[in-house]
């Protein structure tokens, strides 16, 4: 069967160009794919916020 | 998903314990009325969700769902296990109870992902993610129940069966990033907060943060209080829906019947004022009937008072004639009589002796005295206003009657209402909605206060990063930004997100609409916010009072429309659907089916779809299942291939 379905990476990149933010398409792969997982695997809250902090400082200390 | 193993042990109908291995693809369960195929259907609901639900919507006790000849033989447990399959996971999922005595049931429920158990609430999450109860009806259909789609498709407050779609599609996983976010947000704020903290000048600025920063925590632990009490308040709803919903149709009964016995006391009421006036007029009646026989009598009493009265006038004449002549002198004028007089008077009284009566004083005082009492003997008109009155009165108690038998009728009906727990039900009901008016004017103002704790939050976080700042507060600070850049994306195209998902599952459901109905009149269907499904017509208008026929047929394609764009393709089994679909429409059900969702079952009995039906679809067909009664009256289930 086909994959119709809507891609929720089509709509954030989209999002982040009207909202004039420059996030690089892996770093919101990255984002999101830890989302899904978490969703699909029914992870605990506080480990997958661990992991996003984790990304997201990686990627502020690479500006700064 | 896919279930690849179902086995039933003393469920309802089948004996012992029988098992069945499946993959991907259209299975056919074809068995007689009785031989279990709702059954079926029950055991995949009642192995997820532990409810086993007759088709009036009450709940089944234990003992009527074990096999009987098993509970003949001294069996005391019947289970469900069902092994689903989700790309690489397997899932086993186990329900059994045990009926200790009459009064105690045990039921005990065990799951395992990929040989893991799963605790308690990973169980509960899991079966919510594979499939959850309120979107349910949709993959797990019962065509005999299809009132109950119409009312998730149309009810006003769609927010369960919204959620739950929106689960299916996947939008909770923006949902759970950006909560994500708010967290790591948060903590990074925190961490920025204490570090100001240390260097002096920063100190007033960091405790301001921290102070708002703790603030937002009392807000936000607030806000999830109201939440926990709305979703209370909504699963009352729910459930006492769910009781109002069992008992609808003899509730309506219920409010006929209210009608009805309001207009028998109307009717009795008018049938009292005509009782009153009724006796009024007969009191006067009897003149009218007897103003008949006493008419003549009346005119003969005048005809005879009148004559009495001209005798009694000549008599007076006469007497004063014969007293004029006995005295010589007329004793009107004085005058004396001549010769010539007294001839003229003498041949006059004997003109009038002849002919008149002698008069009677007494007659004509009783002739009078009759007159009046016969003559008040008058037609008023009573009679024919009692015989109308009477009419009228006879149609209204007829019309009494046939109200008082349609009351008898709907009192049979519903007789088994239990009106005090739908009382309740209806009250409880009404509390809810309103203790949910009130948490949600309460979130309002909280939000408000949020909004505003978080403006001074997000003030005292820039004054500290416009602030001399070490490295450490530096990449804080821009961590913050990042995380609230991402949060700004998420909840932008969440919207984005959800809009795309709802023109999609529109689109897919009309291109298998279109698929499926014969009405060349039609030519789309339009989804709601709450993933409602209207007909279009070619003209534009929306298809009103539609059959149940077409109704089925919108479940049907919002089903497929549902799969194909779900984030995890469940199973689809219905039973008896096609119970109101005409032949070309069941042809074309038919020949979609193996193309609705990777796994189809279809529980039909033999009237319902013929060899002849299945034949231009054989080759889509991946196994045939025949329910049948055995020897002793069992039922076993029997594979055909193909």
């Amino acid at each position: 069967m086909t994959d119709v379905r809507p891609d929720p990476m089509l709509a954030l990149k989209a999002a982040a160009v009207q909202r004039g933010v420059s996030f690089t398409e892996e770093f919101l792969r990255k984002v999101v794919e830890l989302e899904t997982q978490a969703t699909n695997q029914n992870l605990e809250r506080p480990m997958v916020q661990a992991t996003l902090r984790n990304l997201i400082e990686t990627a502020a200390k690479a500006e700064t | 998903m896919i279930i690849s193993k179902l086995t039933l042990h003393n469920f309802g109908i089948f004996y012992g314990q029988q098992s069945l291995d499946f993959g991907p693809g259209l299975y056919i369960v074809r068995g007689d009325n009785g031989r279990g195929k709702t059954t079926l259907l029950n055991a995949v609901r009642w192995a997820l969700y532990g409810h086993y639900e007759d088709r009036q919507g009450r709940e089944v006790p234990p003992e009527v769902i074990l096999n009987r000849d098993a509970y003949r033989e001294g069996e005391r447990q019947f289970s469900v296990e069902l092994v689903l399959s989700d790309g690489e996971d397997r899932c086993l999922v186990r329900r059994s109870q045990d009926i200790v005595d009459s009064t105690s049931t045990h039921s005990n429920l065990y799951m395992e992902k990929n040989g893991q158990a799963l605790t308690s609430g990973e169980r509960q999450r899991y079966v919510n993610q594979l499939l959850s109860e309120e979107i349910s009806p949709f993959f797990l259909f019962d065509g005999e129940q299809l009132q109950r789609y119409e009312r998730l498709l149309t009810e006003k407050d769609g927010s369960l069966i919204k959620h739950s779609i929106e689960q299916i599609l996947g939008l909770p996983v923006l949902d759970n990033a950006l909560e994500d976010l708010r967290n790591v947000r948060d903590e990074l704020g925190k961490r920025l907060a204490k570090q100001a903290r240390q260097t002096l000048q920063l100190e007033q600025l960091g405790g301001r943060a921290e102070q708002a920063q703790a603030d937002l925590e009392i807000k936000d632990a607030e806000l999830a209080d109201l939440e926990a009490q709305t979703d209370s308040q909504v699963a009352i709803v729910a459930e006492q829906d769910k009781i109002l919903q069992r008992y609808e149709s003899s509730i309506d009964q219920l409010k006929s019947l209210e009608t009805v016995e309001e207009r028998i006391r109307d009717y009795e009421l008018q049938r009292t004022m005509l009782r009153h006036q009724l006796g009024d007029n007969l009191r006067d009646a009897w003149k009218d009937i007897l103003s008949v026989a006493v008419a003549p009598k009346v005119a003969e009493l005048r005809s005879r008072i009148e004559k009495e009265s001209q005798a009694l006038a000549a008599q007076a004449l006469r007497e004063q004639v014969e007293k004029t002549l006995g005295s010589g002198t007329c004793i009107i004028c004085g005058t004396e009589l001549d010769a010539e007089h007294r001839e003229h008077v003498t041949e006059q009284l004997a003109l009038l002796a002849p002919d008149l009566p002698s008069g009677n004083d007494t007659e004509q005082q009783n002739a009078f005295v009759n007159l009046s009492v016969l003559a008040g003997i008058a037609n008023t008109g009573s009679a024919r206003r009692a015989i109308d009155l009477d009419t009228k009165m006879g149609q209204l108690e007829a019309d009494e009657v046939t109200q008082r038998q349609h009351a008898n009728k709907l009192r049979e009906d519903i007789q088994n209402l239990p009106e005090a727990e739908v009382r309740w039900a209806q009250t409880e009901r009404d509390a809810a909605q309103r203790e949910i008016g009130r948490i949600s004017a309460a979130v309002d103002v909280a939000k408000q206060e949020r909004a505003v704790i978080e403006q001074k939050l997000t003030n005292a976080r820039e004054e500290i990063r416009r602030a001399p700042a070490n490295e450490q507060q530096k990449y804080l600070s821009r961590a913050i930004d990042i995380a609230e850049d991402l949060m700004g994306v998420f909840d932008q195209a969440k919207v984005t997100f959800r809009d795309e998902l709802r023109e999609s599952v529109e689109s897919e459901a009309t291109r298998v609409f279109r698929q499926l109905t014969n009405e060349p009149n039609y030519d789309q269907l339009d989804i709601n916010d709450n993933y409602g499904l209207e007909i279009i017509a070619n003209d534009g208008s929306i298809v009103i009072g539609r059959s149940a026929g077409e109704e089925q047929v919108v479940a049907l394609s919002l089903i497929a429309g549902l799969n194909r764009n779900a984030r995890r393709k469940g199973p689809v089994m219905m039973d008896t659907p096609f119970a109101r679909l005409d032949e070309e429409h069941r042809a074309h059900v038919l020949g979609y089916l193996s193309r609705m969702a990777d796994q189809v079952f279809l529980l039909v009995h033999g009237a319902e779809v013929r060899d002849e039906d299945l034949r231009p679809v054989a080759s889509t067909i991946e196994e045939q299942l025949f329910l049948q009664r055995d020897d002793t009256d069992r039922t076993s289930i029997v594979v055909k291939n193909g």
